[in-house]
């Protein structure tokens, strides 16, 4: 049973139908990668299942909201807030590691660090949904980012992520979505299959070529 | 770990220095008053409201916009609990400063009903914390403040103003006098700390229907703001 799921789902904000009509779901122990251009509608669809976002029609089933986990990016997370204080509301344990300093002072590759971190770290995690997590994160935030998706999909939570990070969505993804102009533009590409990193990659890229048409 | 939405929203909104600063030298002011001058403290009191006019103007839209709020979003609590908490979050030090200088004047003057204490002055602290607060929903930080200012600047300009005093009577016990009262203190609110003890029950009901009414006003506001994502 999807942990989450989008039926016949549009948004318009204001004039622009940013969603069109999508279908989507996800089950608990899988990651779906949603790729796509900007202002594909990625964000709109992750911030209509985290219930951010009344869709304009369709409708959203999702777990109970104390299971979910939302990362909006760290443009999202206020600048004058402590990074240690902000943290303490989603977890105590942990905190005290976290610099007391705010977000405003802080590079953007920490904000994001630490954002993600405080998101997911309270237990019980049910349905992930991360929107660009590896933008501005460094080789070693990217590779902690990565262990702790897979190890939230062993512990069973459905994982949405959005990214333009093709090598990193291939590395995690059990299956990616393509979207293009608000809709679902092709396929679901499986990323499993015994298929190496490097394939998988490959493939994504060329689906992604594709659907820009050959751009 | 649940958050629940009042700590939230302290957490975000809670005192930066300088306010802390301006705080502190306001009830170090108080003090002094209370120590030297005591009939002048409603001076004070008179402060602390202005600057509640800007403390209470906090801003949601602008800030919801920005995700800042997804965090307590994401859990679906009731839009009525949000606005509770948001209310709360966006007038408490303002009613602490108020309570804060109220304590004062009892302590320092014996057989004195400290103003922030009288029905006046609890009516008048809840009536401009919840109209700047609800103004500034789907505008930016302080902007209830700076409308309300601009407001009583072109009342003043043009005479209105004092109309409006002259139409204010605390007294007043027909059913005309308590209407324009009420009308003359819902804009200029100052005048219900006039003669606090003197202001009838009708002209405060009045100030807290309308205080009430405000109040659901905002509430309804957060509940149709949508979490659409400014273009940044």
């Amino acid at each position: 049973m999807p942990a989450g799921e989008l039926l016949h789902v549009s948004k318009r904000l204001g004039r622009h139908l940013a969603v069109d009509d999508v279908t989507l779901s996800v089950s608990h122990g899988e990651i779906v990668g949603l790729v796509g251009p900007n202002g594909a509608g990625k964000t709109t669809l992750l911030r209509i299942f985290a219930g951010l976002l009344r869709p304009s029609r369709g409708e959203v089933r999702a777990v109970r909201a104390a299971g979910v986990r939302y990362f909006g990016g760290e443009q999202t997370l206020p600048p004058q807030v402590s990074a240690r204080r902000w943290y303490r509301l989603f977890s105590r344990e942990g905190a005290d590691a976290v610099t007391a300093r705010p977000f405003g002072v802080l590079s953007r590759g920490t904000r994001q660090h630490i954002g993600i971190e405080a998101a997911i770290a309270a237990p019980g995690a049910a349905l992930v949904l991360l929107d660009e997590p590896w933008e501005g994160l460094d080789p070693d935030a990217s590779r902690w980012l990565s262990n702790a998706l897979i190890e939230m999909r062993a512990a069973g939570a459905a994982t949405l992520v959005s990214s333009h990070r093709i090598h990193d969505l291939a590395a995690v993804c059990d299956r990616c979505e393509f979207i293009l102009e608000g809709r679902v533009a092709a396929p679901t590409i499986d990323c499993g299959g015994g298929l190496s990193v490097e394939q998988r990659t490959a493939l994504l890229f060329q689906t992604f070529d594709r659907i820009r048409g050959g751009r | 770990m649940r958050t629940c939405p009042l700590r939230f929203f302290w957490t975000l909104m809670r005192p930066s220095v300088s306010t802390s600063a301006i705080v502190c030298v306001l009830l170090a002011f108080g003090v002094y008053l209370e120590g030297t001058y005591a009939d002048g403290f409603d001076q004070v009191v008179a402060i602390a409201l202005f600057l509640q006019l800007f403390s209470a103007s906090t801003g949601y839209r602008d800030r919801l916009r920005r995700g800042h709020f997804d965090p307590i979003l994401i859990r679906r609590p009731g839009r009525w609990r949000v606005a509770l908490a948001h209310w709360t979050a966006s007038i408490a030090l303002g009613v602490l400063v108020w309570v804060a200088l109220g304590v004062i004047d009892f302590v320092g003057r014996q057989g004195h009903w400290p103003t922030p204490f009288t029905a006046a002055g609890v009516a008048v602290m809840l009536y401009v914390s919840t109209m700047v607060w609800m103004v500034s929903l789907p505008l930016t930080r302080y902007a209830g403040a700076v409308l309300w200012l601009a407001i009583l600047f072109a009342l003043a300009s043009t005479q209105y103003l004092q109309a409006l005093r002259q139409a204010f009577s605390p007294g007043a016990d027909t059913a005309t006098g308590v209407l324009h009262s009420a009308i003359s203190a819902l804009v200029c609110p100052i005048f219900l700390l006039l003669d606090p003890p003197a202001t009838s029950a009708a002209i405060l009901g009045v100030a807290l229907l309308a205080t009430a009414f405000v109040w659901i006003v905002g509430a309804a506001m957060i509940g149709r703001f949508d979490g659409r994502l400014a273009e940044t």
